[in-house]
């Protein structure tokens, strides 16, 4: 096989990585008919929202089309690249170089609008996938935590079919919290939801997603089988424990067979050089004042990604953006002068450049990166992927209504791409921009449960895989209580009911 | 740099700003109601048992203290160098962040106890470098081990091993080893002659156990009347002294009277308590009680805003350090240690004192005193209203051009006073503070938040506490008038004299109006909560855990009333250790 420059994935961090390598690419395979590639599960969220819609989506006009669904009637459009000089976009917020930004992979894309959070939720951790609960401003009595859709993703026996080459079930990655577990993966009944600790380094996290070949000449076993039988020798044996005791135990011993099968992991990447930089090296005083080196520290994290999923090492990316300034050079309080301002001129301005920012260089890099890099099968590694991109909140920060939604990749042909969709009723209104500077007008929309519901769907799995409630989509579902949420008692049963279902316009 | 700093959380956004009521506010069961008084009188009663607690892990800290010492005790010369080995497989297991009833208030490190797949990776790998490590020359093995681990006689090779397995293993595994013990370690070297690869195995195989990584009990005697409930062993009594007052393991001392098995008699165990506590090594754990429960986490770094023009007007000639923000919080720890350990202060002292700690001159600046030598007597203030914990700069300071009167009487509220606050309203995110230099701090925040909805929680029991303390700037500095400056162009448009009287309802019943922090204060620790609230928090520090004031009642009562008696701090942060629920524990479901 020719290794084209195509199929030589060099980061900046200074690794290069072969691609020939990847089994599904592998010659034998595509004599005997290539198989699909695995899916892949890609989900960014960054904070605050507080984008006009006008600044996030392209023209009204361009929803062309309707259908009647959930009581009335959801829009959509073809998703049209326009190229002005050197650069190419949707909206002012998705907008990057021409020559990077092409119609080929805006055709990949879905850009939705109207997904609701149907209670208030202001800050929160997890609820970009499905876990609720960690939450600032939530005051939903019985609220309970859950695990995020790609850690049921991640231990879920039909996404992972097969787990020959995997050393990490999900690459949890950026700052703060986003994805959440269970405390004993192999027994969720009897655990504890717990938050996965984020890498902030994309050397770290290649060490953990690079295994390099065995030495012939290591001989000797690992002890992880003696230090399970410690764990299990004290569990069972004669001393005094209490029940919740054996509980931690059990979770312990969990861990410790999952070390044991990533022990005997067998995955090649061939010859991969270490990176020589990694992102931490990047940090300073200064370093949310220097764009340029946001744009280093991601394209540095989304090389690494990219060689967990072509090696097959991983199959699983959730990425946290874990502060507000990300790409802007703004000095100040950002959290109180720029996103909680974020309706008023300047501050919007600051904010779409710094979303316009993320845009360009974490989320069309990555998706570049994986169009990059051919399947077996004729397509490309975005191919196969289910990736999004959403914010906190919606277009008035800590409020979950119209919270946007952009999609790259088609799930193996799950999905259809290229579509602008609007969700929005428009007859029902959730702000009505009346005290708004800028008079944001929100409509209310469809649950963000079916929106997650969808993406599980699009990794294979079924309702029944995931619903905690049958017809729920993904996630718990509370109905908000406070009279002043601006979405108190406007989801229809209609709305409701469909949560459970695939998003219209979405399926191939 | 820590990435953490780079990183802070966003603290409960609507609470920083304003909270502007309309939306729906007609109704008046949306209206959030304000809280009730914390328990600041608990209720002991004969025959109540703590709560059953899971199997708590060591924090990240008391596991690598332990690891190192550990090292030090196998190999003493080498074993800063093997640790520094292990740096980058030590780097890979997750930090531990505050945890406890809100993470931000009286939240603790001791309370993470949550056990993730990169904690049992990163202590596996650990654990395998580091046997590794102490084997991985002759000359190192024979120190680890003895000569006999390291000589050609093969013939000595099992009796060296058992040894070892006994004496390093009895540290390991904070008990003594067994016959069973002994067979289960060293089945990994096989049969002898054991090479140091063997050796090594044997080493990684303690270094990961159970009882090395998790405080494993099984208790000792039931006690009489009460279910489930047992006294500890004198090991794990050795180890719980050691792991609060050190968060490490037990010295050779400690560890002899375990091994007699006189720990479990009070006159030994109290003089244990005492030694140790008076030990140098229980500085270091005081003083991160004291910095994990008074670290502000809102503070902006005070350099964040250099060069902005309101920022640089409100700074006039002053210019704060990068290391300006630290300072302030190593300040507090070093007042609250100063009269916890070097003198027999109280917590009143923590309320009233009038002495600067600053021992940076940057910090002294802002203060107008002198450098504190961390020896001698602490200068005092030049004014007399600054007074107490409530007026120290981290206490105050914002990091930006307008003090957070909100943010203050938050913290008060909930990390000094123990009280729960409900969530702000949906909309209270509208009307960010926004200097206009018009109005001052508290003007703003005043007409932002003491109408409508928000008026239940504003008006009553947050805004009063923060304007207390309306008398010092966003760096800190004492001030009799506030500058008004637009926050825009820096502009100074003109000044108003600050005000700082206003009625805190420290407790609801409580109408007075206070004249500034200082009655504040008083008011604090004159109606007990401020002691309740010492007792609960450093009851969660002391036992990792969230109190539970119902079935932990006699503890917490019997430090409320010490700190309500006026007993000295350091007594009482030793006392918990004698308190029956430091010595027993409920093995129930």
């Amino acid at each position: 096989m020719d290794i084209s420059r195509r199929m030589l994935l060099r980061g900046l961090g200074g690794f290069a990585l072969a691609l020939p390598f990847l089994p599904s690419l592998d010659g034998k395979e595509a004599k005997a008919g290539p198989p699909a590639p695995p899916r892949r599960y890609i989900a960014l969220r960054t904070e605050h929202g507080g984008v006009l819609g006008s600044n996030l989506y392209p023209d009204e006009a361009t929803l062309t089309k309707s259908m009647p669904y959930a009581g009335y009637n959801v829009r959509r459009g073809d998703l049209k690249l326009s190229v002005s000089g050197s650069r190419a976009g949707l909206s002012p917020t998705l907008t990057a170089g021409s020559d990077r930004f092409t119609a080929a992979l805006a055709a990949k894309m879905n850009l939705i609008r109207g997904l609701d959070m149907p209670f208030y939720i202001g800050h929160h951790r997890g609820g970009s996938l499905g876990n609720y609960k960690d939450s600032d401003q939530a005051n939903i009595v019985g609220m309970m935590p859950a695990p995020t859709c790609d850690q049921v993703l991640a231990w879920s026996p039909k996404f992972y079919d097969n787990l020959s080459t995997i050393l990490m079930r999900s690459m949890v990655v950026g700052n703060g919290k986003l994805s959440w577990g269970w405390s004993n993966p192999m027994d969720p009944a009897s655990s504890t939801v717990q938050d996965i600790q984020a890498t902030d380094s994309s050397l770290a996290l290649f060490n953990k997603i690079y295994s390099p070949p065995m030495d012939p000449g290591t001989k000797r076993p690992p002890i992880a089988d003696l230090v399970l039988e410690d764990y299990k020798r004290l569990r069972n044996g004669s001393r005094r424990l209490s029940g919740d005791d054996k509980k931690r135990l059990d979770d312990h011993i969990s861990r410790l067979d999952e070390l044991q099968r990533k022990l005997s992991v067998s995955a090649s990447c061939g010859n991969v050089q270490v990176p020589t930089k990694d992102s931490t090296s990047l940090y300073s005083d200064t370093f949310f004042r220097e764009p340029d080196k946001h744009k280093e520290y991601w394209q540095l994290m989304n090389d690494v990604i990219v060689a967990g999923l072509v090696c097959d090492t991983s199959r699983i990316v959730t990425v946290h953006a874990g502060a507000a300034d990300w790409f802007s050079d703004y000095v100040g309080d950002w959290h109180h002068e720029i996103a909680h301002e974020s309706h008023k001129p300047d501050p919007q301005k600051v904010l779409l450049a710094s979303k316009q920012g993320f845009f360009e260089w974490v989320f069309l890099d990555l998706m570049e990166k994986l169009e990059a890099v051919p399947e077996a099968n004729g397509g490309t590694l975005l191919d196969s992927c289910m990736m999004f991109w959403t914010e906190e909140s919606g277009p008035y920060t800590h409020d979950p209504i119209s919270l946007p939604v952009l999609t790259a990749g088609g799930a193996n042909g799950f999905l259809t791409t290229g579509s602008y969709i609007d969700y929005g009723n428009q007859a029902v209104i959730g702000h009505d921009g009346k005290d708004d500077p800028a008079n944001e007008v929100t409509h209310i929309g469809l649950l963000y449960n079916q929106f997650l519901g969808t993406t599980m769907q699009a990794m294979g799995l079924a309702p029944a895989d995931y619903e905690q409630t049958p017809g729920t989509g993904y996630g718990p579902f509370y109905d908000e209580t406070a009279t002043w949420f601006a979405g108190y008692g406007k989801y229809t049963d209609k709305v409701k009911k469909a949560a459970g279902e695939i998003l219209p316009f979405l399926k191939a | 740099m820590q990435s953490r700093m780079l990183f802070p959380p966003l603290l409960f956004g609507a609470l920083v700003l304003g909270c502007v009521g309309k939306l729906g506010g007609d109704d008046p069961g949306d209206t959030p109601t304000p809280p009730g008084p914390s328990t600041s009188a608990f209720a002991c009663k004969a025959g109540l048992t703590p709560p059953s607690v899971p199997l708590r892990r060591l924090s990240r800290l008391q596991y690598l203290n332990t690891l190192g010492d550990l090292l030090k005790y196998a190999l003493p010369d080498e074993a800063a160098a093997v640790m520094t080995g292990l740096d980058p497989l030590v780097a890979a297991i997750p930090i531990d962040e505050k945890q406890g009833p809100s993470k931000h208030f009286g939240g603790f490190t001791r309370l993470a106890q949550a056990v993730s797949q990169e904690q049992v990776e990163g202590s596996y790998a650990v654990a395998n470098a580091a046997g590794a490590a102490l084997t991985s020359t002759p000359t190192r093995l024979a120190k680890v081990a003895g000569a006999c681990a390291a000589d050609a006689d093969a013939s000595n090779d099992v009796a060296c091993l058992d040894a070892f397995i006994s004496s390093f293993g009895e540290r390991a595994l904070h008990r003594a080893i067994t016959s069973d013990d002994l067979a289960f370690y060293k089945k990994v070297a096989g049969a002898a002659p054991f090479d140091a690869a063997d050796w090594a195995d044997v080493i990684g195989l303690l270094l990961a156990a159970p009882e090395f990584l998790y405080f494993v009990e099984s208790g000792k005697d039931a006690v009489a009347g009460s279910k489930d409930l047992y006294t500890m062993s004198a090991y794990e009594l050795a180890s719980r002294l050691s792991y609060h007052f050190w968060q490490t393991m037990p010295d050779e001392e400690l560890l002899q009277h375990a091994r007699s098995g006189d720990l479990t008699q009070d006159a030994v165990f109290e003089a244990q308590v005492h030694r140790m506590f008076t030990d140098p090594r229980t500085r270091t754990t005081i003083g991160s009680f004291y910095d994990e429960w008074l670290h502000r986490d809102d503070v902006a770094e005070l350099t964040s805003r250099l060069g902005t023009p309101a920022f640089d007007t409100l700074r006039g000639k002053f210019t704060p350090d990068p290391t300006l923000r630290e300072s302030m919080f190593t300040e507090i720890v070093d007042m609250a240690t100063h009269y916890s350990l070097d003198t027999k202060g109280t917590l009143d002292d923590l309320y009233t004192s009038r002495k600067s700690f600053a021992k940076d001159a940057n910090l002294a600046a802002v203060y107008g005193v002198p450098v504190w030598d961390g020896k001698g007597e602490p200068p005092s203030f030049v004014e007399p209203e600054r007074q107490g914990l409530l007026t120290r700069a981290g206490m105050v300071a914002t990091g930006s051009v307008n003090t957070r009167p909100v943010m203050k009487g938050v913290f008060i509220r909930r990390a000094l006073l123990c009280d729960e606050l409900p969530p702000p309203p949906a909309n209270a995110n509208a009307k960010p503070l926004e200097p206009t230099g018009d109005l001052t701090a508290r003007e703003e925040i005043a007409g932002l938040t003491e109408t409508g909805i928000c008026a239940g929680c504003h008006a009553t029991v947050i805004n009063a506490l923060g304007y207390s303390t309306e008398n010092f700037d966003a760096i800190g500095r004492f001030r009799k008038n506030e500058l008004l400056i637009d926050g825009m162009t820096g502009v100074l448009k003109g000044m108003k004299p600050v005000n700082t009287s206003a009625t805190p309802h420290v407790v609801p019943t409580d109408d007075r109006v206070a004249k500034d922090s200082r009655e504040v204060s008083q008011w604090m620790l004159s109606s007990g909560k401020a002691q309740a609230c010492f007792a609960r928090v450093y009851f969660r520090f002391t036992f990792g855990r969230a109190e539970d004031v119902t079935q932990d009642a006699c503890a917490l009562a019997d430090l409320d009333a010490e700190l309500e008696k006026g007993t000295d701090l350091g007594a009482v942060l030793a006392r918990v250790a004698l308190s029956p629920a430091f010595r027993q524990r409920n093995f129930g479901e």
